[in-house]
């Protein structure tokens, strides 16, 4: 019997969980923490390329969920409203990282500032011949600028459509694909050596 | 060169196809005709399926007790908020000072407008013709009193009174207040 209960609540769709949830059924929101936690820290990781980081917002997408329940209306799609919250929260993010790497510099001396910095290309151990080796790639979607990054994280690492690409990012279907078309393009040119 | 270009734009659609059926004619033969354009799309679709397969980064073993954490972190920080809650400035609204501002600035203004507008309508508040009127009243009664025989003694004023049933003096007295009672009843 208790099975069959669970079975039964396993089946419900996100749109119900976040319901139940909002009614008070913190199962609910467990549920929806395990059908997500996987999929967004993938995605904020290629996005943010920090694991660490990106497992430290994964958990404050969540908490954001759980103080604002009754945000979430039924006029969109569940999952396009938690990678918005998600997305939002990297970019926040990047924009602190940005801050602090140009007040870093600022409080250098001239002297100090011949660092040496994470190099651009990658050092020959790191390549398999042959291969497209993952850091390599993710290396060259970290290249890329921010808004080209999301398109195409969105659509062909966690392949959603581009109906639930354009919500997320909130552009028009034309500016999507175009930024999705670019941003293959120039991900080609950076990995064309490989 | 311009066939190129367009082929470049079309790629993605192409690919995930979201090409409508004409320019899919058109990619097609000039993939066909072009092998740069070509191994540049056998490129592009490569690394697209690349990006696909790339292995799935997971969350942690402790992930749900650092969220649980977290929540109840948040939750014991939103009680203890609320328990030390008492009047502070900072609890005012910004818009709430600017609003009060405005206000006294209003009435300040509306005090230092009504101020010589009230000393001018104190001036001009008695009509000229009454004033003439109150002036006339006045040389009159001065007149009168000139006139009065204050000078003789008590005893021929007390008989003049006794004579008339009223001292001269008061009916001069009585005739400024009946001028001044008219003046007054015209200025209603």
């Amino acid at each position: 019997m208790i099975m069959e209960k669970k079975q039964k609540k396993v089946q419900l769709t996100d749109e119900e969980l976040i319901k139940r949830f909002q009614e008070g059924d913190l199962w609910a929101f467990e549920e929806i923490v395990n059908r997500y936690r996987n999929r967004l820290t993938n995605f904020v990781f290629r996005y943010i390329n920090d694991q660490r980081e990106a497992e430290d917002l994964v958990q404050d997408t969540f908490l954001k969920l759980y103080q604002n329940k009754h945000a979430y209306k039924e006029i969109a799609k569940f999952s396009t409203w938690i990678y918005t919250i998600a997305a939002n929260l990297a970019k926040t993010l990047l924009r602190k990282r940005k801050t602090r790497k140009l007040m870093f510099f600022s409080q250098l001396g001239p002297e100090d500032k011949d660092l040496d910095l994470p190099a651009d290309d990658i050092t020959s151990q790191q390549m398999v011949e042959g291969q497209f080796d993952e850091k390599i790639i993710q290396e060259a979607i970290a290249k890329l600028p921010e808004h080209f990054r999301i398109a195409i994280i969105l659509r062909d690492v966690q392949e959603l459509s581009y109906e639930e690409i354009c919500n997320i990012i909130g552009k028009p279907i034309g500016t999507v694909k175009s930024r999705i078309n670019r941003a293959r393009l120039r991900l080609q040119k950076e990995l064309a050596n490989l | 060169m311009k066939n190129c270009y367009k082929f470049k734009s079309l790629i993605s659609n192409y690919i995930d196809k979201e090409i409508s059926f004409r320019d899919r004619k058109f990619f097609e033969s000039h993939k066909n005709e072009c092998s740069s354009c070509q191994s540049l799309y056998t490129s592009v679709f490569s690394m697209k399926q690349r990006l696909g397969s790339l292995t799935s980064v997971e969350t942690s073993n402790q992930f749900m007790e650092s969220l649980r954490n977290k929540i109840l972190k948040d939750r014991n920080s939103r009680i203890l908020a609320s328990q030390n809650k008492g009047f502070s400035f900072r609890q005012i609204p910004a818009f709430a000072y600017g609003f009060s501002s405005l206000m006294i600035l209003v009435i300040a203004g509306f005090i230092y407008l009504q101020m010589p507008v009230n000393a001018t309508n104190q001036e001009q508040q008695i009509p000229i013709a009454a004033q003439e009127k109150i002036n006339n009243a006045k040389t009159t009664f001065q007149q009168q009193f000139d006139a009065t025989p204050a000078h003789l003694p008590e005893e021929t004023l007390a008989k003049a009174k006794a004579d008339s049933g009223k001292s001269v003096q008061g009916d001069n007295v009585r005739n400024f207040e009946n001028n001044m009672n008219k003046v007054d009843y015209q200025k209603k």
